[in-house]
């Protein structure tokens, strides 16, 4: 028998990378802007998205892709709006997929769209790896979390084109240090915009959505 | 748990290049991965995938090696570049938190090593 060694130098990520570059090109041609909203479970993802939309729809053309792990009941929240909403499950998969969000973006009705939200699977680890053709991701943090996250998933806030704080309408009743987390995001990204919202008292949510329509597809 | 649908990618390229080898009976004794620091990847988790994934294909029994590749960071205000410690990305020389991250990124498969019988073994 004899050994040897043979060079690969293959990224392992490139399937991935070619599914989220189709994505992109797409969103491209018809000039859509694609969010990527990446946080913990009950970390306020909907909610932030039921008190935005109202608020963009009103210069924007909307939809969203929910991805949960189980079950519609996302989706359902958002019907009332009168958008596009389409529900990925990826039955136990603990984020979205290129490929998977390439198949339903092209099911959307792209001609007559100017934003997509993606709300991802409520991880704040797994998703933050898997590019899916957006342009840019939204780190989504809730002030019920501890402040110290940003240093325990620092990939996700070096990756984010933006930081939410939310739930901000608790801060008096948690030990929640708000200076500190403001601190550590900066660490972990010193280039990083943060909003601070409370979705449910519509705090800070018009300087979010003003943000995002005058966000620019580089 | 990424880490399954991470492997499962090492696993479908490290087959196809299996398949392109010349030598006969090849069997693969160690797979070689590098890792960027900055990819969440919990390397037990990895290699928990690998062994499973790997059942039922040319890799089985072949040992994944996960060589970890450090952050380093390149400051855009003063040019100072250093290496990234406790996710603190912020410059050592002038405090600027404009960094650009130059290495700590990778995830690739670097090489295989096989066993194959010469002609004639």
């Amino acid at each position: 028998m004899k050994k040897t060694e043979i060079k690969i130098y293959k990224e392992i990520l490139k399937a991935e990378g070619e599914w989220a570059a189709k994505t992109r090109e797409s969103l491209r041609k018809h000039n859509i802007l694609m969010l990527n909203l990446i946080g913990s479970p009950g970390c306020g993802k909907t909610a932030l998205l039921e008190a935005l939309l109202p608020l963009l729809l009103k210069k924007l053309r909307c939809a969203v892709l929910e991805g949960d792990v189980e079950t519609a009941r996302d989706a359902e929240r958002l019907k009332d709006l009168g958008i596009p909403v389409s529900q990925i499950i990826t039955q136990g998969t603990c984020h979205l997929g290129a490929q998977i969000v390439n198949k339903a973006v092209q099911e959307l009705p792209l001609a007559d769209l100017d934003l997509i939200f993606v709300e991802n699977v409520g991880n704040l680890v797994c998703p933050t790896e898997f590019d899916i053709g957006e342009a840019a991701k939204l780190a989504v943090l809730s002030v019920t979390e501890g402040e110290d996250k940003p240093l325990k998933y620092p990939l996700l806030f070096r990756k984010a084109g933006a930081a939410v704080l939310t739930k901000i309408d608790l801060l008096p009743h948690l030990p929640f240090d708000r200076v500190k987390c403001l601190e550590f995001i900066s660490q972990v990204n010193g280039r990083l915009p943060v909003f601070e919202i409370s979705a449910l008292k519509e705090q800070g949510t018009l300087t979010l959505a003003d943000w995002i329509s005058a966000f620019e597809i580089g | 748990m990424h880490e399954f649908g991470i492997c499962q990618n090492i696993v479908n390229i490290a087959c196809n290049e299996l398949k392109k080898l010349e030598q006969k009976n090849v069997r693969v004794l160690k797979l070689r991965v590098k890792v960027g620091s900055l990819h969440a990847i919990v390397n037990e988790n990895l290699e928990m995938a690998y062994s499973i994934l790997t059942k039922d294909t040319d890799l089985h029994g072949s040992r994944l090696e996960l060589i970890s590749i450090p952050v380093e960071a390149e400051c855009k205000d003063c040019g100072y570049r250093s290496r990234i410690k406790d996710n603190f990305f912020v410059c050592a020389q002038c405090n600027s938190g404009n960094l650009e991250i130059i290495k700590g990124q990778e995830l690739y498969i670097e090489n295989l090593e096989v066993a194959y019988e010469e002609d004639g073994d």
